[in-house]
């Protein structure tokens, strides 16, 4: 499987590793040359710098033959426009995006990415779980 | 901020002054990114009597509008993000008949025309964005592109056949 990741944060990179351990080809894309500098070091070359809503970028980064498209980075416009040309232009199978307002979850669904994950949801759910035993109903 | 109460008496004698007319009528307007270019075609709109909001995040950006437009409520700024659906509609998104996006940003641009087109049904979407060959996939989408690129071309080909 070849798979595409936009952002080498520190989700990006962890989605990386995670997925060239498991044995399959991943680039990562990213604007920052620091931030791929040190994903090299782990990944070996797998970095491209670029912006990752241009095709030209995605070209290189050989979005046309990629199996699944992975967006991770902070913006959920640069997520989303990168998925949805990754889906459109280069008709990659599926398209995973995070989604940092919460709000703009039904916007990624309706357009078609497969899975759009709210952090921010996730996070607060994981806080409010994590806090459940002090606020049990006091009688 | 905006005084809503007051702007809407004012936008209701406006909306009159101009729907009389057989000629045209005064459409409600919003521009999303008060660039140059997005205060500069919030300003030629509003001489036509169109009803014009403008969003930006950055309140400093309005500094570009005429301080006249806004006195009258002939334009109305409103500070917010245009990748968020509240925030559109707190300036009046969901009331419109066009938006227009032209932030600086050809991504931000495409999500605020996106949940402008499909969360909120305005009924014409206007995006500004930097290349055409993006464009094409959008415009399949439903969304009207304008891009730079090939309006540089355009231009400079029509000058050039001058």
């Amino acid at each position: 499987m070849f798979v595409v990741i936009l952002g080498a944060g520190r989700i990006g990179t962890r989605m990386a590793a995670w997925i060239s351990g498991a044995g399959s080809e991943v680039t990562v894309i990213d604007r920052d040359k620091q931030r791929l500098k040190s994903l090299d070091i782990v990944l070996g070359q797998v970095g491209l710098l670029g912006d990752g809503s241009k095709i030209a970028v995605l070209d290189e980064a050989g979005a046309s033959r990629a199996d699944l498209f992975i967006a991770t980075t902070g913006s959920d416009d640069v997520n989303l426009v990168a998925c949805q040309i990754a889906k459109h232009r280069f008709s990659v199978g599926k398209t995973v995006s995070i989604v940092y307002n919460s709000e703009n979850e039904s916007l990624f669904n309706i357009l078609g990415i497969d899975s759009g994950v709210s952090i921010t949801d996730m996070v607060v759910e994981r806080i409010e779980l994590e806090l459940a035993d002090m606020f049990v109903e006091e009688v | 901020m905006v005084n809503s109460d007051n702007s809407s008496i004012i936008d209701s004698a406006d909306s009159d002054r101009f729907q009389r007319g057989p000629v045209y009528r005064a459409r409600r307007i919003l521009v999303v990114g008060c660039s140059v270019i997005g205060a500069t075609v919030a300003v030629r709109l509003s001489d036509s009597g169109n009803i014009i909001k403008v969003l930006d995040r950055d309140p400093n950006a309005f500094r570009l509008l005429p301080q006249r437009r806004i006195e009258t409520t002939r334009i109305v700024p409103v500070v917010g993000d245009g990748r968020s659906e509240s925030d559109l509609r707190r300036a009046s998104a969901h009331e419109s008949d066009i938006l227009i996006a032209t932030t600086d940003s050809a991504t931000v641009n495409l999500m605020a025309a996106q949940i402008g087109l499909h969360l909120i049904r305005v009924p014409r979407v206007i995006c500004l964005i930097d290349e055409e060959d993006v464009g094409e996939i959008f415009a399949e989408l439903g969304i009207q592109i304008l891009a730079r690129d090939s309006l540089t071309v355009d231009f400079l080909l029509g000058e050039a056949m001058k």
